[in-house]
């Protein structure tokens, strides 16, 4: 996300007054982000167990067969 | 009576608030919470059944993923408890929609002067020979208090909203300012929050609960100070405790804290106050957001962003999915009425489907978009004729007989179905006897630029005969009102923020079937490969959805209120308690006066040396 480089309207005040404020909701904003970037690492990390599994499965498939091949001589 | 003590009773009130807490955006951050949990909970059994399974090599590869991971799902419940934590006050100032103060109409009554066909109001101004002659230039109000120029005022006179005063000037044209919805304005807005300061009875009120001690027993506040005076069946401004249990389980109580049962409940929550006193000098802070605009258009645009926005301040989740705008226009389009006419003047012309006709007297105007073929039929009239009758003893005698005026039926009676307007003063109904002319647009009336309606050849009236232009005419008979028409979804108050939200709905569906789904797996893994696989793939799906379904939430949430229509002033902790803030409201200035305006005050009262209103500004962008 871009940084934000909206100015301070309070920044110069000497006395508080009424400002027009773009309001928003930084809260909000930012929880979703982080919500986003824990779903998004967590799906790499469950890309790399499903790789593993993936990988022994597939070792553990090759194995059966060498025997198989190994008993059928 | 009743709309007199609602007026009476309609009053902006302090109410504490936790940000996104309640509402859809605390079910969301409840969501973001269970997920970072659940991420945590199952991290810790990765390792585990990894090592089961011999995948040691692989667990060194994702470890650093793994530290990631568990820091930002810590990341996620720190944020989530620190806006929780913060706490505050707020005062919502709404003539609106909630309507907890009152706008003031925005016209008032003068009378009614003749326009140009444009809706230039008519004046007469004396020519050099020192007649009246008409003329839509506006004159001085020097020249009509010399009587040099007059308002060309309709005949009969007629008060109307937005007419002729001479009190105010002829500069500008009332009829041009006036409105159909009440104003209330920014100035008013500050006042309101002002004045919610100063109310003296204003204090948080507890009352006791049921199975309370009796009464003159020793209560205790929050710190454990003792109090004598207990009453049942008094209020008092504090949350007070019975003295707890001696013991529990044959052990001493430690904490009296986990001992004690509270004795009364918080009915009221006051204004801002420290420990039950509003006449705290410790520190205080304060944002307040006027939203207002001299365009109710351009207002209710922005009232309506900025409560979708802050839905989880519980007035606004209400309002989500009607605009403000549309409950007003379901306000102002009244339902079709029935209206039974008697007398209508052949001789001026009947009336028609697409005629306008206007109350003389009551004021009801309506369009007519049907008339009853049935119904239209020569008006029943009868009248007593003296008469002298001679008998043929050639005696006469005075007699009355009934005769019918209405034999050559030039009046008629008929059926007509009309959509009644409703005019700035409200939704004038058809009287029993009262006289409809036909009516005529004259300019606009108003800020909305609704049709001004006069009567047909008003202007004419004071003309002699030859140049008079009449206006069909009838008398009402009845009315009654005719079946409402279906509503048009969305409906008041049927609608959710997650059916106008895309995705929101789903979003907890799926979130809620993730966790369950995680649990599952965990349970699962080490025993069947393939559907760890295949349970994994499911859950990169989902979590692709989930990326997806925030997208769509961030760019709602990115939405940023644009600074037209909307006003802050932030009151930085100062230690003058609600006093500061009082001045400090009374005293800013550069908000203009906006004709409509609600507002909300936030206040934070310090806690520790910090004030949870700092943090509020940071979250809004006034930092």
């Amino acid at each position: 996300m871009a940084k934000e480089t909206k100015k301070n309207p309070f920044e110069d005040q000497e006395e508080s007054n009424w400002h027009p404020a773009e309001i928003r909701r930084r809260d909000i904003q930012k929880l979703l982000e982080n919500t986003k970037k824990l779903a998004e690492t967590y799906g790499s990390f469950l890309e790399i167990k499903r790789k593993g599994w993936e990988k022994m499965l597939k070792s553990k498939q090759r194995d059966i067969e060498k025997r198989l091949k190994e008993q059928n001589g | 009576m009743a709309e007199f003590q609602a007026l009476l009773r309609a009053k902006a009130e302090w109410k504490p608030h936790q940000i996104a807490k309640a509402g859809d955006i605390g079910a969301l951050a409840e969501a973001a919470k269970d997920l970072a949990e659940v991420v945590k909970k199952t991290l810790s059994l990765a390792s585990i059944a990894m090592e089961i399974v011999k995948l040691l090599a692989l667990l060194q590869s994702i470890n650093p993923l793994l530290i990631a991971l568990e820091a930002l799902a810590d990341e996620v419940l720190k944020q989530i408890n620190d806006i929780k934590e913060a706490g505050f006050w707020y005062l919502y100032v709404d003539p609106y929609f909630i309507k907890n103060v009152n706008p003031m109409p925005a016209f008032s009554y003068g009378f009614e002067q003749l326009r140009s066909p444009e809706g230039d109001r008519l004046w007469l101004t004396k020519d050099d020979f020192g007649n009246f002659v008409e003329t839509v230039d506006t004159p001085t109000d020097a020249d009509i208090t010399a009587g040099l120029s007059i308002p060309f005022l309709a005949t009969p006179r007629k008060l109307i909203p937005g007419g002729y005063n001479p009190h105010a000037g002829a500069d500008s044209d009332p009829l041009a300012e006036i409105s159909p919805f009440p104003k209330f304005s920014s100035k008013q807005v500050i006042e309101e929050m002002v004045k919610a300061f100063e109310d003296e009875g204003d204090v948080p009120r507890f009352k006791a609960v049921a199975g309370a001690p009796k009464n003159e027993v020793v209560v205790y506040d929050s710190d454990g100070n003792s109090y004598s005076g207990w009453k049942r069946g008094k209020d008092f401004g504090l949350q007070l405790y019975d003295i707890g249990k001696d013991q529990e389980d044959g052990s001493v109580i430690k904490d009296y804290k986990a001992s004690r049962i509270p004795v009364n409940t918080k009915v009221a929550m006051g204004k801002p106050n420290i420990m039950g006193s509003t006449n705290y000098s410790g520190g205080s802070g304060a944002i307040a957001i006027i939203i207002g605009d001299n365009s109710f258009d351009i207002f209710t645009e922005t009232f309506d962003k900025f409560s979708k926005m802050f839905t989880d301040i519980p007035e606004f989740s209400g309002a989500a999915g009607i605009s403000l705008a549309d409950s007003f226009n379901e306000l102002i389009t009244p339902a079709n009425t029935i209206v039974k006419l008697s007398q209508c003047d052949t001789n001026y012309g009947l009336f028609t489907v697409g005629d306008t006709i206007g109350g003389d007297i009551y004021g009801g105007i309506l369009e007519i978009t049907e008339i009853n073929a049935d119904s239209v039929i020569a008006s029943s009239m009868s009248t007593l004729k003296e008469t002298t009758i001679t008998d043929d003893a050639g005696n006469t005698r005075v007699v009355n007989v009934v005769v019918n005026p209405n034999e050559d039926e030039r009046w008629i009676d008929m059926e007509i179905t009309g959509k009644p307007y409703r005019t700035v003063d409200g939704l004038n109904p058809f009287i029993t006897g009262d006289v409809v002319y036909e009516m005529e647009k004259r300019g606009t009336a108003g800020v909305g630029g609704e049709a001004n309606w006069v009567n047909v050849g008003q202007s004419t009236v004071t003309l002699p005969k030859k140049q008079r232009i009449y206006p069909k005419v009838g008398k009402i008979a009845m009315e009654k009102l005719a079946v409402l028409p279906d509503s048009t979804p969305p409906d008041f108050g049927g609608i959710q923020i997650k059916d106008i939200i895309p995705g929101w709905g789903e979003f907890f569906q799926i979130l809620e079937n993730f966790v369950k789904q995680l649990k599952g797996m965990i349970a699962d893994s080490t025993i069947f490969i393939q559907d760890m696989i295949d349970m994994i793939k499911g859950i990169e799906a989902f979590l692709n959805e989930l990326i997806d379904l925030i997208l769509e939430f961030l760019a709602f949430f990115q939405i940023t209120l644009p600074s037209t229509g909307v006003f802050a002033l932030y009151i930085e902790n100062q230690n003058e308690g609600n006093d500061g803030l009082k001045s400090t409201l009374k005293g800013a200035t550069g908000v203009p006066d906006l004709a409509y305006s609600a507002g909300i005050l936030f206040v934070g009262t310090e806690i520790g040396g910090k004030n949870p209103i700092d943090l509020l500004a940071l979250v809004l962008g006034l930092l």
